[in-house]
């Protein structure tokens, strides 16, 4: 999800489920597969159970992966004199400034065929937006970054 | 999900190139194209196997194989096509089009995504290699039970059966990542507005086939394993002498096999409503009526498991039961009937490709189902049961009803997926030759089944030399026309005529509202749903 | 033009030709159990309101197919997005009909039907047990004028009929040598089970089958009411044979049926009695043994078909000693292996009597390229000593 202000960018992952609605889901799915395991360990086919137990242990962890990255975000201000990256990942938050007037913005390509977007100053560098923008939303960003840095540095 | 790096400079410019960009590949795009491909390719083996069956069956005697090359040929050819043909198709239409249509930039797991694919490949190898061991005189070739794994005759077979059990372990895993995927992404990565009630039909087809899938896989994988452990281990689930059960595994495998029908069924009812509105110039109609008769069969289908088997005897209540069960599969599956005749009725119908082929499955698909409605009766299906009528009624439901729908989805989604128009005379050539031939090769398996022809056999009686002869050329015509879809698939990947956004004049959906084919990641600005 | 005409002359000649010699049948075979009759209406019934429901819907299609066309520029009706009532009404329209046609207008005659068919025992006049073994089916009679009698039913159609190297006779891979005799009239209940792998035991004149299932007993019921000759096969895949196991059933009156199973009592009696036999008698009963229930996977020239199926020529079980200094067989000697079988070959015990496994066990150590220099004839009398 990517929002864009004048002086602020946001990415965020989606997150269209809430913790609630997949606490319920997930409780119905062990409910259900649970029966059918015990079911069929009823009628002696106890190697059911392993599988399915299994099998809802990696549900589990993929909406427990997915679900800690919820509150994610990185955002771009463009402020004075300084262009700050604030990136937090699973609650940490991580400040980066560099010198407004000096700050890079550039388009790589990436990765199987993703682009990839930079923003640095100097030699260091800092990639914004990996997986939570497409290339669509990156080209947007690069080219309002650019278009609002060469604005306020005029 | 976001990760920080900082970095200098270079380093970040090397990056994959050749075979190892699509082995290390977590866009959901190359996956899905992966899958396409895979499938395709897995379509046209089974079939050549098939092919060789039907020229076995053309006249009576033995002429080509024995009848154990035989036995292993039908068995390896049902699991190839829906294991590692229909079921991939339909996942590869998954990976392509569902981030599409929520508004996603990728699928929730893209590394899973990656795996869930390159573990395919060496299973559909695991299926096969037995007849290639056979020729250098390992084993005694592949799998030979048929696709069912009955025991005791799976715990007499040899190396292939091994083989199949580990293959059918793997496709399992590939198939649970692959719903687990899917799962999250339609849960989580939805755009904002999308509630779940105004997801594309197909996400609503895909969601209740990943639930089923979640919900059977297990039983599958405890089954063969207990039929591995029989096998090798001296257990004795299924052997009598030893207090087990050989029905048992019928229960086991059938509780996983029915639901199977409607994992490969449910995507194509997802997308085709999409391709009818589309042709209509109409929306759907019925988009409620439609989603909770998609529930209303993913429930029934676990519920109706033994009419499988009613021949292998059980009380009559319990007969009773998984009759009248079975039939009312038929009243969900007669609202959705109605939904997609009611989308075509007064709407403005053109017939291009995909729309021939949604009309030409609806027609096919009904045979399937209305046969299906008659085996349902107990008494009736002693006669049905395990003849041709029952490998009819099938392929009726597998193949026009699976096959012939995806192939809509192909021919729907082939410009947005590569930019370029397919060709459309021969589109519709491709149409009319596969549906045709389909009858021409089906038509009289019903009527030989019903004269009392069984299914699996290498040879028969002088009685049905006819029909099976009519049915065989029509199986070859068939095979035959399928060179069109590749042709046509390969020439408009290479270049054609360009495509626009919007490709269909109807077309409704987000997937629709991207560039043609869409660039890598998917949307510009962030999709709102009204 | 020329082409095209020509083509469709050999079409038209190729389905005139198949046409003139068809068979062609579009239904079951004529049913000759009130089982198979009741089968035959509720099936006619049901591809009635099956084939009524495809004819309306596929016609109301095709009228929105002609009429509803982009090219001759019919515009869409603008759905007025329909109210949720009028909507779940219509919806609900074809539920219903389905729900009558499910439950009532096929439900019920379904329902009796099944009563029917699993009622085995009510009025029931005779028991028999088939037991169904890789490739063949074994029938047993167990009670009544035929009480006791027991015989395999092997298919009869030659090695070179199904190679194409000879001409297919009428009863091509539906022809056995002892087919099962059934009195007309008379209600049988069938009592069914395997010896190794499920088979099912199939006549499509009687409309009922059921899988034979090993260690299990199952059940159905014929009762034939048209004498005469009638065939079917294993409907259930069983191996490599699955093909070549056909049921061939002989319904004759009463009268004769009570001729039959005499004479075959007899018969099985004098077949019973063990003799001193030569060498070259039991050569000449080991060979037709042999041929009909070993040949399948041992081969006519015993080469076998190996890993599956074992060589018997200068196989070390079949010239090696069976009997031990104490006179009884030795474990896993060749008499053990035929008796009681070991993995894919089958115990023979039950099948083959005294006689015949003494004469097909002389022929295995003397024929096929095999000349065993210890125990190379077995005499019935060695084999009965041995089943006790």
């Amino acid at each position: 999800m990517l929002s864009i202000c004048e002086t602020q960018c946001i990415a965020k992952p989606n997150a269209s489920a809430s913790v609630a609605s997949v606490c319920k889901l997930l409780l119905s799915l062990i409910v259900f597969s649970g029966l059918i395991a015990l079911g069929f360990m009823h009628i002696g086919a106890w190697m059911v159970f392993p599988f399915a137990g299994l099998e809802l242990v990696l549900v589990v962890l993929a909406f427990v992966v997915v679900l800690r990255h919820r509150d994610d975000y990185e955002k771009i201000t463009l402020a004075e004199d300084y262009v700050e990256i604030e990136q937090c990942v699973l609650g940490k938050v991580k400040h980066i400034r560099f010198q407004r007037y000096w700050t890079r913005v550039t388009l790589r390509e990436g990765e199987n065929g993703k682009t990839s977007l930079w923003l640095g100053s100097h030699n260091q560098e800092v990639e914004f937006g990996r997986d939570t923008m497409s290339n669509a939303q990156r080209d947007e960003l690069v080219s309002h970054l650019k278009r609002t840095l060469q604005k306020l540095n005029n | 999900m976001s990760t920080t790096t900082v970095a200098h400079h270079d380093e970040h410019q090397e990056h994959p190139t050749g075979i190892m960009r699509w082995l290390t590949t977590t866009n959901h795009k190359d996956i899905g194209t992966m899958y396409l491909t895979f499938s395709l390719v897995m379509f046209l083996v089974g079939g050549c196997m098939i092919l060789g069956i039907r020229a076995e069956l053309f006249k009576p005697g033995l002429q080509l194989m024995n009848p154990e090359f035989f036995n292993q040929l039908i068995g390896v050819h049902a699991l190839i096509m829906i294991f590692a043909a229909l079921m991939p198709a339909a996942t590869g239409f998954a990976n392509w089009m569902l981030p599409l249509q929520l508004g996603a930039p990728d699928m929730a797991l893209p590394r899973l995504n990656n795996w869930g694919f390159w573990i395919l490949p060496p299973s559909a190898v695991l299926l096969t290699l037995p007849f290639t061991l056979a020729l250098f005189g390992i084993g005694d070739g592949a799998l030979a039970t048929g696709w069912t794994f009955y025991p005791p005759l799976s715990i007499q077979g040899g190396l292939g059966v091994d083989f199949a059990i580990f293959a059918i372990h793997l496709l399992g895993i590939s198939s649970v990542l692959g719903s687990i995927n899917i799962i999250v992404t339609i849960f989580n990565m939805r755009a904002p507005g999308m509630t779940l009630m105004k997801m594309p039909l197909f996400a609503w087809g895909w969601l209740i086939t990943a639930f089923l899938l979640i919900a059977t896989i297990p039983v599958l994988a405890g089954a063969v394993t207990m039929l591995l452990t029989d096998r090798h281990f001296g257990t004795h689930f299924f052997n009598a002498a030893g207090g087990g059960d050989p029905i048992m595994f019928q229960h086991l495998f059938w509780f996983f096999g029915h639901p199977e029908v409607y994992i490969l069924l449910l995507p194509v009812w997802g997308f085709i409503p999409q391709i009818l509105q589309t042709f209509s110039r109409k929306p759907m109609y019925g988009y409620k009526a439609q989603v909770y008769s998609l529930w209303g069969i993913g429930a029934l289908s676990v519920v109706v498991w033994a009419h499988h088997f009613f021949a292998a005897g059980m009380p009559v209540p319990a007969l009773l039961y998984f009759m009248y069960s079975t039939m009312a599969i038929s009243l969900p599956l007669a609202v959705l009937f109605y939904c997609w005749i009611r989308t075509m009725w007064k709407g403005s119908m053109s017939f291009e490709t995909p729309m021939l082929f949604t009309v030409g499955w609806i027609i096919l698909f009904g045979i399937g189902g209305l046969t299906g409605l008659v085996l349902a009766d107990v008494a009736a299906d002693a006669q049905y049961h395990n003849s041709y009528f029952v490998v009819a009624h099938f392929h009726y439901t597998l193949f026009a009803g699976g096959i012939m729908g995806i192939m809509a989805g192909v021919y729907y989604w082939l410009p947005k997926m590569t930019g370029h128009m397919y060709n459309e005379k021969l589109g519709k050539l491709h149409f009319w030759l596969t549906a045709i031939s389909f009858n021409v090769t089906f038509i009289p398996q019903f009527f030989v089944g019903l004269a009392g022809m069984p299914r699996r056999i290498p040879d028969y009686a002088l009685q049905f030399a006819e029909f099976n002869m009519i049915s065989s050329i029509g199986a070859f015509v068939l095979g035959l026309s399928q060179l069109l879809l590749v042709y046509n698939i390969i020439s408009c990947v290479r270049g054609g005529q360009k495509a626009t956004d919007r490709v269909w004049e109807g077309a409704v959906g987000l997937e629709w509202t991207l560039p043609s084919p869409p660039p890598y990641h998917s949307f510009t600005e962030q999709p709102v749903v009204k | 033009m020329q082409g095209m005409k020509k083509l469709g002359a050999s079409a038209f000649a190729l389905f005139y030709s198949l046409s003139a010699r068809a068979d062609y049948t579009f239904n079951f075979p004529e049913p000759v159990t009130p089982m198979a009759l009741d089968t035959l209406h509720v099936h006619n019934k049901f591809m009635l309101i099956t084939a009524v429901i495809f004819v309306v819907v596929l016609a109301i299609m095709i009228y929105s197919i002609v009429k509803h066309r982009h090219d001759k520029g019919y515009k869409p009706v603008v759905d007025k997005a329909p109210s949720t009532a009028m909507e779940i009404f219509w919806t609900l329209v074809p539920f219903a009909i389905l729900l009558l046609i499910d439950f009532v207008i096929m439900g019920i005659p379904a329902y009796h039907s099944v009563v029917v068919m699993e009622d085995t025992r009510d009025q029931s006049t005779m028991v028999i047990k088939i037991t169904g073994s890789q490739w063949r089916w074994q029938y047993e009679y167990l009670d009544g004028d035929a009480k006791g009698i027991k015989f395999v039913s092997n298919l009869t159609t030659t090695n070179g009929q199904m190679h194409n190297e000879e001409d297919k006779g009428e009863h091509y891979l539906l022809e056995v040598d002892n087919p099962l005799v059934l009195p007309v009239g008379e209600k049988v209940r069938i009592l069914m089970t395997a010896a190794d792998v499920l088979h099912n035991w199939w006549v499509p004149q009687f409309g009922s089958a059921r899988v034979a299932v090993p260690g299990f007993i199952r059940e159905t019921w014929v009762q034939v009411e048209k004498p005469g000759v009638y065939r079917g096969q294993c409907k259930e895949l069983c191996g490599k044979g699955h093909g070549y196991m056909p049921v061939v059933v002989n319904a004759i009156s009463k009268e004769e049926f009570a001729e039959w199973a005499n004479k075959k009592q007899e018969e099985q009696k004098a077949a019973n009695d063990v003799k001193e036999m030569t060498k070259d008698e039991l050569l000449a009963q080991g060979k037709t043994v042999y041929e009909k229930n070993c040949a399948v996977c041992h081969q006519v020239t015993g080469a076998g078909l190996p890993p599956a199926f074992p060589a018997l020529t200068g196989s070390k079980i079949a010239t090696g000693p069976i009997f031990g200094a104490d006179g009884k067989y030795q474990k896993d000697s060749h008499l053990d292996r035929v008796l009681n079988g070991k993995g894919v070959m089958p115990a023979w015990k039950a099948t083959l009597n005294d006689t015949e496994i003494a004469a097909v066990m002389t022929y295995e150590r003397n024929a096929l390229g095999n000349a065993a220099s210890v125990d190379a004839v077995v005499q019935p009398a060695q084999v009965k000593a041995a089943r006790e």
